[in-house]
């Protein structure tokens, strides 16, 4: 990664947010998500979704899967308010807030909170997972309402 | 063949070092002379050692052989569960112990708490690093890219249901820190000595991460601790009055290395743990003397009482009041200070203050005729140990 910012990217002194080297399973999540479409492991046997990647479904055992394309629609089952942080790419976004958001398939991601506030949250607000790709093995993801406004 | 660990090892030298911010030693100089200390309190010498349980990182067991002079090391292993290691550690030095496989083991653990941890102007980062290997691939994919990389925010996902559900108010929390602080008024090791804390400082101390604020948090410290097991039978013949390990055990929430998509969130690995424990020292929890509870935050202390079954769930905010947790109370708790106000030495400063109370060398913070004391590790995404010790009748 160099530290030429892009339009996204917070302002040039602060230091780039954390984008990790992915490999094996994992990489192989981002991959499937690179185009921007949520996928999720779904077991070939039992026909369950699973999160984070496994190599063994937890239900039937089985060593069978498959990337499914998700609309990202779900609700909020909970989140976490930062008011303090030790990444120096964060800390000039303080206060911000993770949700965690419960998929109609069942698996739960993290994603920032976008295009509302902490204050618009409760549990089972329904709301939409966004993946933005940021490079073709990593995509960040972002939690915003499922109505518009 | 021994069925039941219960009484058959026990602790016979425990030692620590000062609790600091900025130390002037590093972190295997910090272990060594805390091992070494261990050592001499239990009447050894190093070469009678040939177990050594050192800490996930910071320093090997062969290291700790070579420069302490132990010539024959038969058993060595590290446990993996963060600040749950040196508590689960225990568990597994009793079994060596009761099995012949080595006659005294060491168990150890220092690191730069609060110099190496995080960057501060002028000070050099120690090579010497934390392993986080359990948790570290599923939170650098998925927790670390949204700024969510601290146990304030990991544990914050659990902590605010944990709130949200049984209604646990500010002043409830408050209440152990403000016990951890009294207590450490007596402690001369106790960072927090000469500081005293009202509950107003515990209010208006600022915001970190979901239902934490700053004096719910321990100390990042400079540290480092060591014990020393042998057989209840050899620890009868050394200095101390013997420490017995009644009962312990380690547990892992499922999934361990994961939070978010566990389908019970409230449920920690000491959960699991506890009843085993309490069963294999044939004790209840309502027949501890004393509490030493790994206090990393102090809802998480809450939610770890709960899961001891000395009380019901929700019910921790009522088990703190009313001086039940203070030294004059029914279960004086976290009689050194604990992480909150003596140092955050990964709960093993637990197990030596525990030792301390059972040999009745606890000075002030002394739990009078104390004959029976918990202690609990937690650590990683909420993996618990547990170990119920006994002075020796």
């Amino acid at each position: 990664m160099t530290a030429q910012a892009s339009s996204t990217n917070p302002p040039a002194a602060s230091p780039r947010k954390y984008v990790p080297e992915t490999e094996g399973l994992n990489r192989e999540f981002f991959e499937n998500c690179a185009s921007g479409t949520l996928h999720l492991q779904h077991c070939d046997e039992c026909a369950t979704y699973r999160h984070p990647p496994r190599y063994y479904c937890q239900h039937c055992f089985s060593d069978r899967w498959s990337w499914e394309p998700s609309s990202g629609q779900g609700t909020v089952a909970s989140w976490v308010t930062s008011h303090f942080t030790v990444d120096r790419g964060w800390v000039d976004e303080l206060p911000y807030t993770t949700v965690v958001v419960e998929l109609d398939e069942g698996p739960r991601l993290l994603g920032a909170i976008r295009n509302m506030t902490v204050d618009d949250l409760h549990l089972g607000k329904p709301v939409r997972l966004v993946g933005e790709p940021k490079r073709d093995d990593f995509v960040f993801f972002w939690v915003e309402p499922l109505e518009a406004g | 063949m021994t069925t039941n660990l219960r009484g058959e090892a026990a602790i016979v030298g425990v030692a620590e070092t000062d609790y600091m911010r900025g130390a002037d030693r590093t972190i295997p100089e910090l272990i060594l002379q805390a091992s070494m200390a261990a050592i001499r309190d239990a009447g050894l010498t190093p070469a009678d050692i040939d177990g050594v349980i050192p800490p996930p990182g910071f320093i090997s067991t062969e290291e700790i052989a070579a420069n302490l002079g132990m010539p024959e090391v038969r058993y060595s292993i590290t446990v993996h569960m963060g600040g749950a290691s040196p508590t689960a550690a225990l568990q597994s030095a009793a079994m060596a112990i009761s099995t012949g496989i080595a006659n005294a083991v060491l168990v150890t653990l220092g690191w730069n708490g609060y110099s190496a941890m995080r960057p501060r102007p002028g000070v050099a980062p120690s090579r010497r690093k934390l392993d986080l290997g359990p948790v570290l691939e599923v939170s650098r994919n998925f927790y670390t890219p949204y700024g969510v990389r601290s146990a304030a925010q990991w544990y914050s996902l659990y902590l605010q249901r944990y709130v949200d559900l049984y209604d646990v108010q500010p002043t409830d929390a408050a209440e152990i820190a403000l016990a951890s602080r009294e207590h450490a008024q007596l402690n001369d090791k106790a960072q927090m000595r000469g500081r005293p804390m009202r509950l107003q400082e515990y209010l208006d101390s600022p915001p970190i991460a979901g239902p934490l604020r700053k004096l719910d948090c321990c100390l990042e410290t400079d540290c480092a601790a060591a014990v020393v097991l042998t057989s209840a039978e050899r620890a009868r013949d050394l200095p101390h009055s013997p420490v017995l390990y009644l009962g312990g055990a380690e547990g892992h929430p499922y999934p361990a290395d994961e939070i978010t998509n566990r389908p019970e969130l409230l449920r920690l690995g000491l959960h699991y743990a506890a009843p085993r424990a309490f069963a294999m020292a044939g004790v209840k929890p309502t027949d501890m003397d004393f509490l030493q509870i790994y206090d990393c935050f102090t809802y998480v202390v809450m939610m770890e009482l709960e899961a001891l079954g000395i009380c019901e769930p929700g019910g921790a905010k009522d088990f703190v009041k009313g001086g039940n947790i203070r030294l004059g109370g029914r279960y004086p708790m976290n009689t050194h200070g604990g992480l909150l106000s003596q140092g955050h030495c990964w709960g093993l400063n637990h197990l030596v203050e525990a030792t301390r109370q059972l040999r009745h060398e606890a000075g002030a913070a002394q739990v009078a005729g104390c004959e029976l004391g918990v202690v609990t590790g937690y650590g990683d995404l909420g993996d618990g140990s547990i170990a119920v010790l006994g002075r020796d009748r």
